[in-house]
C-alpha cells in the first residue's frame, strides 16, 4: 500500500469513518512505516486540538432577539397585506381588465401577429434572464428602522454597460457607487412606509437586459409590537 | 431531537402555533448555529446578527422543509449559505471601502466569556490557545473553513457535511485533508506544547 493512499486513510480512520478493512490497513501500515507513523501522530494531535476548541457561549439574549424579530416580521407581513387599500386593489383589477380587453381587440383578426409577439416575448425573457441582479440590502419587504438606508445589489454584469437605480421613481444612479458587479446607494432620510427600488441593467444600445424591483418598509421601532402579535395582525 | 409534532405545528398556517413551535426549534439549535457562524466569521456581534438571520430565513421557509435531512442539517445549510453570502457582500463592499475581509480577526474578548470558572492565569493561557486556533481556522479559504468547523467543532459526519455544503463525500474528505495540511504548520507550536 503506498503512503499517499495511507495518508488519506489515516484521516478517515482518525475521523471515525473508516471501515474495518481500512482500519486494519492503516494500523498495520503505521507499524512498519516510520513516516506514516509520524504522520498518524501529527494528524491525531491536530484533530485533538481542533476538537478541544470549546463552544463559545452565545449571547444570553439571542433567543429572545430571534423570536422578537420573527414575531415582528410575521406581524408586519400580515399587517401590510391587509393594510393595502381596497381602492388600490380596484385599480389593479381595472388595469388587468383593460389590458385583457385591449389584447383581445388587437389580436382578434390577426393571429399571426400574436404568434410573432409570443416569440418576441419569449426572446425577451431569455434576454432578461441575464445578467442576474441579486438584492443585497435591504431585503425584499424588509422592515428598516433607520432613515438613511443602504441600498445595494450584486450584478452579474456580463454584457451590461448601463445600470440605472431608481428609488421611489427618482433616478439616483448618479449618487450610486457602482463597481464592476456591485452597487450601493445611501439614501437621504426616508419617510415611514413603503419605498420602491428599481434597478435596470441595459446593454450599450439601451436594450434592457434585466430589471429587478423590490420594496422595503420604514417603520419606527416603537410601532412594531412584539409582545402582542394578535393585536397587530 | 426535534419532536415531529413540534415540526408539524411549526409548518402550520396558524401563526400562534407556528411561532410557539418554532420557539422550541430555536431553543434546541441556537447554540450550535451561533457557534458555527462565529467560527466562520470570527466576529461575536456579527455572529449574533447572522444567527438571527438564519432562523428568520428558516422560519419563512419552514413549510419547504421536507425532512429529507435532519432539522439541524437544514439549519446548518442555511447558516453556511448566509455566512458565504455575508462574505461575498463584504468582499464587494471592501472593493469600494478598501476594508479587507480575507483576514477576519477573532475578537478575543468574546472568548473570555467561555471560561468564567477558571483562574485568570489558566484563562489567559487557554484563551490564547483557543484564539489562535479560531484565528487560523478563520484564515482558511471558506470552502476549507466550512468543512473544518462542521467536522471538528460541530462533530458532524462526512455525509452530513456533504449535504450541508452541497458536494459529495469524496470532496469533503479531500477538503478536510487539504485544510489540515494548511493548519498543521500554523498550529505546530501549540501541538508541540500540548504533547509536553
Amino acid at each position: 500500500m503506498n503512503c499517499q493512499k495511507i495518508k488519506g486513510l489515516i484521516n478517515i480512520y482518525l475521523d471515525g469513518e473508516a471501515t474495518s478493512e481500512q482500519t486494519e490497513l492503516v494500523l498495520s501500515h503505521i507499524q512498519t512505516c516510520k513516516e506514516c507513523n509520524f504522520r498518524f501522530n501529527e494528524t491525531q494531535k491536530l484533530n485533538n486540538l481542533l476538537t478541544s476548541v470549546p463552544a463559545i457561549k452565545h449571547p444570553s439574549n439571542l433567543h429572545s432577539s430571534i423570536m422578537s424579530r420573527i414575531t415582528a416580521d410575521s406581524c408586519k407581513e400580515k399587517k401590510s397585506f391587509f393594510a393595502f387599500p381596497i381602492s388600490a386593489w380596484a385599480g389593479v383589477a381595472t388595469l388587468i381588465l383593460v389590458i385583457a380587453l385591449s389584447s383581445i381587440l388587437m389580436f382578434r383578426d390577426k393571429p399571426e401577429n400574436m404568434s410573432n409577439t409570443v416569440i418576441k416575448q419569449s426572446e425577451m425573457n431569455i434576454a432578461l434572464a441575464k445578467p442576474e441582479i441579486l438584492i443585497v440590502s435591504p431585503k425584499e419587504d424588509a422592515v428598516v428602522d433607520g432613515k438613511n438606508v443602504d441600498i445595494s445589489a450584486v450584478i452579474d454584469s456580463v454584457g451590461t454597460t448601463n445600470i440605472r437605480v431608481i428609488l421611489d421613481g427618482k433616478d439616483v444612479t448618479d449618487a450610486t457607487e457602482i463597481s464592476e458587479d456591485f452597487l450601493i446607494y445611501t439614501s437621504d432620510a426616508l419617510s415611514d412606509g413603503y419605498h420602491k427600488v428599481v434597478i435596470n441593467a441595459d446593454d450599450e444600445k439601451g436594450k434592457p437586459l434585466a430589471q429587478r424591483s423590490w420594496k422595503f418598509y420604514i417603520i419606527p421601532p416603537e410601532r412594531v409590537s412584539i409582545d402582542k402579535p394578535s393585536k397587530e395582525s | 431531537m426535534i419532536d415531529i409534532d413540534v415540526l408539524k405545528k411549526a409548518q402550520t398556517e396558524d401563526l400562534t402555533d407556528k411561532i410557539q413551535s418554532f420557539d422550541k426549534l430555536v431553543a434546541e439549535n441556537e447554540g450550535k448555529i451561533f457557534n458555527t457562524i462565529y467560527s466562520f466569521i470570527g466576529d461575536y456581534d456579527e455572529a449574533m446578527d447572522l444567527t438571527q438571520e438564519t432562523f428568520i430565513c428558516a422560519f419563512r421557509n419552514i413549510s419547504k422543509f421536507r425532512q429529507e435531512s435532519s432539522m439541524s442539517t437544514w439549519l446548518y445549510t442555511i447558516a453556511i449559505n448566509i455566512c458565504k453570502k455575508n462574505y461575498k457582500q463584504k468582499k464587494k463592499l471592501s472593493s469600494i471601502f478598501i476594508d479587507s475581509v480575507d483576514n477576519p480577526q477573532i475578537n478575543i474578548n468574546s472568548i473570555e466569556q467561555i471560561n468564567q470558572d477558571q483562574s485568570i492565569e489558566d484563562m489567559l493561557e487557554i484563551d490564547e490557545k483557543q484564539a489562535l486556533i479560531q484565528q487560523e481556522i478563520s484564515l482558511l479559504p471558506k470552502k476549507y473553513r466550512a468543512v473544518i468547523i462542521l467536522k471538528y467543532l460541530q462533530d458532524l459526519s462526512y455525509e452530513e457535511i456533504a449535504k450541508i455544503v452541497g458536494c459529495n463525500v469524496g470532496t469533503v474528505k479531500s477538503r478536510l485533508s487539504r485544510a489540515k495540511d494548511k493548519l498543521k504548520p500554523k498550529l505546530k507550536r501549540i501541538m508541540e506544547i500540548e504533547t509536553l
